[in-house]
């Protein structure tokens, strides 16, 4: 309940009760008291670290996780980075231009940028965040494996991974997931005519990706021929590997 | 790509469960109006190379589950050759991201398609990015480039020769910007549909899915590729 809302009703009703002002403002402190301690309270549930009662956080020093990467992949102090173009593409599966250019993107969003903590202090920097996330995709490693080396934990580390996820989604999908366009579609057929097999779109397959967690109830739906639980990635390419 | 299908369906399954399936059904893809001329027939069909367990629908060329003559091998081995594209991409794919080889540890199915359509679409950046960025290109551009350095006085020629390098570069370079790709709105050539009446939506699905045009295409093809064999089918006998 907004504090606003509160108001508005009170006044309703103290205009039909003609109920004097200093009872209206003892009702509103009541009010008020009620719903910061409703808050506090879901706050308290929801959330671990940084709230009375709960295990506090660990003192990770963000700065040095940040420091790590510059050095590593941007270049600090004006010193060079110390891998290259061509290690970093190998790494992360994406170039850094384009990897720079979704850390634009994200970097004055909510979650991803530079926020003060509830003790006044830094949280983490947004490139943090963005490089493990895309370290958990890329490298396929579990949502702690980078710690020690990006200073983040488990809980952000897994937030930042599903979070770019959904943006990557929301913001390429539709030019990068999508059947071919009529320019496009005349190169492919060009090609496969070249390869002897005129009017042909490409070739058409399924793969599976395990499913770890599969909950125990789908066991038996998602259970392939191997005998593993995974879900089915149906494609079609084009010669550069294009889906 | 469609992901998301249980692990339990097969192929066929799978298919039928796709968005792929259901464009061809309602004659919304592939375009009609794209021709092509297979030993002397007309179609106005385009197909997809599947392998044997795919149904036979006149939009799938399949391969022939008996092959005895030269011809039929031939054609099969072509067609072996060019399905192997995709094989390839779920290699390259894994070997990229390594996400994909390992167990996927999402909660929820929808979480891992999620997962599964960021993963391609970060490869689809790549693989545009890259397309054409072949050492061959680079060179022939920077060997102009050179040349006309070398020689020096001519400013024309030399303006002539970044502007090539430009265009080099400019094949391979998207835009600084993956976004500024312009959304290119995706062809519906419904003109079937559009007559609005049922049944030539029923005529034109019984089209899609007939068995016959599958074996006619495949007989076609393989007619198409045996006097020219040496041409297509050498390069991947080797």
């Amino acid at each position: 309940m907004q504090p606003a809302d509160v108001m508005d009703d009170d006044l309703e009703l103290a205009s039909v009760q003609t109920v004097s002002a200093s009872m209206i403002m003892t009702r509103l402190h009541a009010l008020c008291q009620e719903v910061r301690r409703s808050v506090a309270e879901r706050r308290r549930r929801q959330r671990r670290g940084s709230l009375p009662g709960r295990v506090a956080n660990l003192e990770r020093g963000f700065d040095m996780g940040i420091k790590r990467i510059m050095m590593a992949y941007f270049g600090w102090q004006e010193r060079p980075p110390l891998y290259g173009d061509e290690v970093f593409t190998r790494r992360f599966c994406v170039g850094r231009d384009v990897f720079l250019n979704m850390y634009d993107k994200l970097c004055g969003r909510p979650f991803w940028r530079l926020d003060v903590s509830a003790t006044g202090g830094p949280q983490s920097h947004a490139l943090q965040k963005v490089m493990v996330a895309f370290r958990v995709l890329a490298y396929g490693e579990k949502y702690d494996r980078a710690d020690e080396y990006v200073q983040l934990s488990k809980a952000t580390i897994s937030i930042a991974v599903h979070k770019l996820i959904d943006f990557v989604v929301e913001k390429y999908a539709a030019s990068y997931l999508r059947a071919p366009s009529d320019a496009e579609l005349c190169v492919i057929l060009d090609q496969k005519k070249a390869h002897g097999m005129p009017g042909c779109i490409g070739p058409i397959d399924c793969s599976h990706w395990r499913w770890r967690s599969c909950p125990t109830a789908l066991h038996g739906q998602y259970q392939n021929r191997n005998g593993y639980r995974s879900v089915v990635l149906e494609t079609v390419c084009d010669e550069d590997w294009y889906v | 790509m469609n992901i998301g299908a249980a692990g339990s369906n097969n192929d066929v399954n799978v298919l039928n469960l796709s968005p792929l399936y259901h464009a061809i059904v309602a004659c919304v893809w592939p375009p009609r109006t794209i021709t092509f001329t297979v030993n002397n027939r007309t179609r106005t069909m385009s197909y997809y190379l599947a392998d044997g367990i795919y149904p036979r629908y006149a939009s799938f060329a399949t391969p022939y589950p008996d092959a005895d003559t030269l011809k039929k091998r031939t054609y099969n081995r072509l067609q072996e050759a060019l399905r192997k594209d995709v094989e390839r991409l779920f290699a390259v794919l894994t070997g990229r991201i390594n996400a994909l080889p390992h167990p996927a540890r999402f909660t929820t199915a929808e979480k891992l398609r999620q997962a599964a359509r960021a993963v391609t679409i970060l490869h689809n950046i790549m693989v545009k990015r890259n397309r054409h960025d072949y050492v061959s290109l680079r060179r022939v551009a920077a060997g102009l480039y050179a040349d006309v350095a070398i020689d020096g006085a001519n400013d024309g020629a030399a303006d002539v020769a970044a502007a090539a390098v430009e265009a080099a570069a400019g094949m391979h370079e998207q835009g600084p910007d993956p976004v500024q790709d312009q959304l290119v709105s995706v062809p519906v050539n419904n003109f079937v549909n559009a007559k609005g009446t049922l049944l030539c939506s029923l005529q034109a699905r019984q089209n899609a899915l007939d068995r016959n045009e599958n074996e006619l295409l495949r007989d076609d093809l393989a007619e198409h590729i045996f006097p020219n064999r040496k041409q297509f089918v050498l390069l991947y006998i080797g």
